[in-house]
C-alpha cells in the first residue's frame, strides 16, 4: 500500500508539468552551452521574464497568443541586452553577467515598488492568469484516472497542461535535432570547439552566438510559462537555484545531446521524489522532520552535481569529446 | 486578545520590513507633511517631529483588501476612519502614548482575522515608534511573517535578500521622513562602510583564491555562514564566551579550507580540470553545504549573542559598541593580510603565484603549498566575517552567505580579479552603494543596484579598477 503510493508519486513526476518545464529550460541551456559553449548562469532569469510576460499580460486581459508573444518578446529583448556587450568577452564574463542579471530581475520583481505590476514577493495568483489557458482545453470537465495517476482534466495541475507541456517538449526536441544537424548548427559546434578557427573562416561569430543566446532564451521563456501555470508566479521560486537545477539536469542527461535534457529531468525528479518519499515513509518524524527531508533532497542534488562534473562530465548520454568545458 | 504589540526592537524585527513597505508606499504619493491638530484620519501618514502614525492595511488571509470598514482609534486621542479600496487606513496622532485600534468584531469573524483590536505605543522621538503598523490579519508575533520567508523550507528557493538585509541599516532609515535627510545620508554611509568592511573580509580571501587558482568559488558564501553558525554553536550550545567561540569558528573555518583543498580542489587541479568545470563543482558544493546547514540548524535566524547592545550617538550617527569593535577587527585583519602579502616571504610567493603560477613554479616556489595556505587563510577570513556579520546583524541563518555571494563577486570584479587590495576597495564601494541607494530606491531593491554595478563594470572596464588589461576576454 505504502510502496504503491511511493511509486505512483515518484512516477507521477515522470509526466509532471514541472518536469516538462525543466526539460524546456534545459533544452534552451543546451542550445547555449551544449551547442555553442556559452556559459549561461541565468536561465532562471529567462524563465522569470517569460512567466512575468505571460502572467502580467494575461491579468490585463490580453488573449493567449498575445501573452505568449509578449513573453517571447521579453526574452528576445533580454537576450539582446545581455548579449550585445558580453558575447565579445570571455566565457566567464557572460556567466557573471547572466547570473547577476537574473538576480536583478528577481529582486526588482519581488520589490514592493512593483506590487501593482508583479504583485511583489507574493507574486501573481493563478486565478489571474490561468483561466484563458484552462478555457482553451478541449477536454471535458472533471478528472480522469490513467494508469496510476488521477488528475483534474482542466484545472491547475491538469491533464490539459501535461499534454500541452509535453507536446511543446516534443516540438522543442525535434527542432533541436533539426538544428543540431543543420549547417547553422555545425557552425555553432565549431564556435564551441574553437571560436577563432571559425572566425578565420569568415563566419560572424558574435552574430551566431547571439542567435544561439536568443533561441535558448526563447525556450527558457516557454519553460517559465509552463513552470508557473500549475502554481503561482513567485519571483523567489525562480531564483538562482532553478538555474543550478537546470544545469544539473543538463549535465546529468548529457550536454550536446538531443534527449539529454529529457532524460536528465525525468531521472532527476523521479529519483529525488522517490528518495524523499521513501525517507518520509520510513524515517519517523521525530528523527527527521519533513523540512529536513526537503533540505536533504537539495543536498543530494548538490552532491550529484559535484560528482557528475568531476567523474562523468559527459552525463548519461553525452560524448566526452563533445564537451564544451574550455577555460 | 492578540494585540499586535509593536515593540519592534532596533534592527530586530520583521515589522521593520512592513514599515519599509509603508515608507515605500508613502513615497509614491508625495504629500505635504500633515499639520495634525489632534488625531486625524488621513489618507497617507508620514511621521515628523510633530506627529506619529498609526496605520495599516486591512486584508483577509488571502491578502485581499477589505474596503469600507470603520476603524476606530482610541487612547490618548480619538478618531475614526474607513478603509479605502485597497484596505488602507491611517491616523496621524500628536501625543505620545498608547493607542488602541479596533474594528467591528463581526468583520473580523467574517474574514477570519486574528483579532479585532490592537494596542500600540507611539513615541515621536524614537525611530522605532514614530510609526506603528497594525495588521489584523496577522497573529501576535507578526514579526515572523514580515521577514519574507527567509526560513520556509517548503518553497525551495527562498534566498530572500530581505531576510537579512532588512535587519541592518534599513531599520534606522525607512521610518524617518524627509525632514532629516542629512542625518540619513550619514547613517547610510556609516552602515555602508561597516557592511563594506565585512564584505571586504570575505572578498579579499575569495580574490586570493581566484588569483592563485583561477577559481571563482560559489561556495565561499557558505564558508561565511559556517563561521557564523559555528560561533552560534560556541556561544549558545557549548556556552563559551563570544571570543572563544569566535576563535573556535575561525579554526573550524580554516580546517574546512584545508580539507576542501586536499580532497577536492587539489586533485582536480592535478587532473587539469578546467576552471569553468571547477566553478560548477563549487555551485554543487554550495548547494550541498547550504542545505546541510538548513538540515542541522533549521530555517530560522540564529542569534549569536542574545543581548541587544545599547546604542549611542556618535556625531550624526547612531551606533553601538559591538559594531565598532567588529569594524575595528575587520580593519586590523585586512591590514594584517596586506602586510603578509607585501612584507613576508610567503606573501610575496603568493603574489608571484597570482601573477604567473607556471613562472613561480619554475623559480622554485612551492605552488601547492602556497595554494594550501591561501585556501586556509581565505576560509578563516570568511569564518571571521561570518562571526562579525552575525554579531552585527544580530543573527545568522542558513542562507546568509548565499545572499552575499553575488555581492562578493561584484566587489571582486569591481576591484579587479586577482588583486587583493582591489577587493577591499570594491567591497567598500559595493557596501556604500548598496546602503546609500536605499535613499532613492526602495530598500528591498538595494542589492540590485550593487549587481547593476557589477554588470556596468564588466561592460566598461572588465579588468576592474586595479586589474591588468591582459585578462580581457
Amino acid at each position: 500500500m505504502d510502496i504503491m503510493t511511493i511509486i505512483s508519486n515518484a512516477a507521477g513526476e515522470l509526466i509532471a508539468p514541472t518536469t516538462a518545464a525543466y526539460v524546456l529550460a534545459a533544452i534552451g541551456l543546451n542550445i547555449h552551452f551544449g551547442m555553442t559553449g556559452l556559459m549561461n548562469m541565468g536561465q532562471a532569469g529567462f524563465m522569470l521574464l517569460g512567466a512575468y510576460g505571460f502572467a502580467v499580460t494575461q491579468s490585463m486581459g490580453c488573449n493567449l497568443f498575445a501573452s505568449v508573444c509578449a513573453a517571447l518578446a521579453l526574452a528576445v529583448i533580454y537576450a539582446l541586452l545581455l548579449g550585445i556587450p558580453t558575447l565579445k568577452l570571455g566565457p566567464d564574463y557572460l556567466a557573471m553577467v547572466t547570473l547577476a542579471a537574473a538576480e536583478i530581475i528577481r529582486i526588482i520583481g519581488r520589490s514592493t515598488a512593483m506590487t501593482n505590476l508583479t504583485g511583489g514577493s507574493a507574486g501573481i495568483s493563478p486565478q489571474d492568469f490561468t483561466e484563458k489557458f484552462e478555457a482553451l482545453s478541449p477536454l471535458p470537465d472533471g478528472s480522469t484516472t490513467f494508469l496510476l495517476w488521477t488528475y483534474s482534466n482542466n484545472i491547475a495541475n491538469s491533464w490539459w497542461l501535461r499534454i500541452v507541456a509535453w507536446i511543446l517538449v516534443a516540438i522543442a526536441a525535434f527542432l533541436c535535432w533539426r538544428w543540431f544537424h543543420s549547417p547553422w548548427g555545425r557552425v555553432l559546434k565549431g564556435i564551441r570547439e574553437d571560436e577563432n578557427a571559425i572566425r578565420s573562416l569568415g563566419k560572424p561569430v558574435t552574430k551566431y552566438k547571439m542567435e544561439s543566446l536568443i533561441l535558448g532564451g526563447l525556450f527558457g521563456a516557454l519553460a517559465g510559462i509552463i513552470f508557473v501555470l500549475p502554481r503561482s508566479v513567485q519571483p523567489d521560486s525562480l531564483g538562482r537555484t532553478v538555474t543550478f537545477y537546470v544545469w544539473t539536469i543538463l549535465l546529468l542527461g548529457g550536454a550536446a545531446t538531443i534527449l539529454g535534457p529529457v532524460l536528465g529531468s525525468c531521472v532527476l525528479w523521479v529519483l529525488l521524489t522517490f528518495v524523499k518519499e521513501v525517507m518520509r515513509n520510513t524515517v519517523p518524524e521525530t528523527l527527521i522532520t519533513s523540512n529536513q527531508i526537503e533540505a536533504l533532497g537539495w543536498v543530494i542534488v548538490g552532491v550529484a552535481l559535484m560528482c557528475l562534473v568531476i567523474f562523468r562530465p559527459q552525463g548519461l548520454l553525452g560524448d566526452r569529446k563533445e564537451l564544451a568545458f574550455h577555460a | 486578545m492578540t494585540a499586535v504589540s509593536h515593540i519592534a526592537r532596533h534592527r530586530r524585527s520583521g515589522i521593520v520590513i512592513l514599515c519599509s513597505i509603508f515608507a515605500a508606499l508613502s513615497m509614491l504619493f508625495v504629500l505635504p507633511p500633515d499639520s495634525a491638530m489632534a488625531a486625524d484620519a488621513v489618507d497617507v501618514c508620514n511621521p515628523t517631529s510633530d506627529n506619529g502614525c498609526v496605520n495599516g492595511i486591512l486584508q483577509d488571509a488571502d491578502k485581499k483588501a477589505i474596503p469600507d470598514v470603520t476603524v476606530k482609534l482610541s487612547g490618548e486621542e480619538e478618531a475614526e476612519t474607513k478603509t479605502d479600496a485597497d484596505g488602507k487606513w491611517a491616523f496621524s496622532v500628536k501625543d505620545d502614548g498608547d493607542y488602541t485600534v479596533t474594528i467591528d468584531e463581526s468583520v473580523a469573524e467574517e474574514h477570519g482575522l486574528q483579532s479585532s483590536s490592537a494596542t500600540v505605543t507611539i513615541k515621536k522621538a524614537s525611530f522605532d515608534k514614530q510609526r506603528c503598523v497594525v495588521r489584523f490579519d496577522q497573529a501576535n508575533d507578526s514579526a515572523a511573517s514580515g521577514s519574507a520567508g527567509s526560513g520556509s523550507a517548503g518553497s525551495g528557493s527562498t534566498q530572500s535578500d530581505s531576510g537579512s538585509s532588512g535587519t541592518d541599516s534599513g531599520a534606522a532609515t525607512t521610518k524617518k521622513s524627509g525632514s532629516n535627510i542629512g542625518k540619513r545620508i550619514w547613517q547610510q554611509l556609516y552602515s555602508g562602510i561597516i557592511f563594506g568592511l565585512m564584505l571586504g573580509l570575505m572578498s579579499v580571501g575569495m580574490n586570493l583564491v581566484y588569483g592563485t587558482t583561477g577559481l571563482q568559488s560559489f561556495s565561499h558564501g557558505e564558508q561565511v555562514t559556517l563561521g557564523g553558525l559555528m560561533a552560534y554553536v560556541g556561544t549558545q550550545m557549548l556556552h563559551m564566551p563570544l571570543v572563544v567561540s569566535a576563535i573556535f569558528a575561525i579554526v573550524i573555518g580554516a580546517v574546512t579550507g584545508l580539507i576542501q583543498n586536499e580532497i577536492v580542489w587539489s586533485p582536480l587541479r592535478r587532473r587539469h580540470v578546467g576552471t569553468m568545470q571547477q566553478m560548477i563543482v563549487t555551485i554543487g558544493l554550495s548547494m550541498a553545504l547550504q542545505y546541510t546547514f538548513q538540515f542541522f540548524f533549521g530555517g530560522d535566524i540564529k542569534g549569536i549573542v542574545k543581548s541587544v547592545p545599547d546604542s549611542f550617538q556618535l556625531g550624526p550617527i547612531t551606533t553601538d559598541a559591538p559594531t565598532l569593535i567588529s569594524a575595528l577587527i575587520a580593519i586590523l585583519v585586512i591590514v594584517g593580510v596586506t602586510l603578509f602579502l607585501y612584507k613576508t616571504r610567503l606573501g610575496r610567493a603568493t603574489r608571484a603565484v597570482s601573477d604567473n603560477s607556471a613562472l613561480a613554479a619554475a623559480s622554485g616556489i612551492n605552488v601547492d603549498q602556497v595554494v594550501r595556505v591561501v585556501w586556509v587563510l581565505a576560509c578563516a577570513m570568511a569564518a571571521l566575517s561570518g562571526v562579525l556579520l552575525g554579531v552585527y546583524l544580530n543573527g545568522i541563518s542558513w542562507n546568509t552567505g548565499a545572499t552575499l555571494i553575488l555581492l562578493m563577486f561584484a566587489a571582486v570584479t569591481l576591484g579587479g580579479l586577482g588583486t587583493a587590495n582591489g577587493a577591499l576597495i570594491g567591497s567598500l564601494v559595493i557596501g556604500i552603494v548598496a546602503d546609500m541607494s536605499s535613499l532613492v530606491i526602495p530598500n528591498d531593491m538595494r542589492y540590485a543596484s550593487a549587481l547593476a554595478i557589477l554588470i556596468i563594470v564588466l561592460l566598461v572596464r572588465p579588468q576592474g579598477i586595479f586589474g591588468k588589461q591582459q585578462r580581457v576576454g
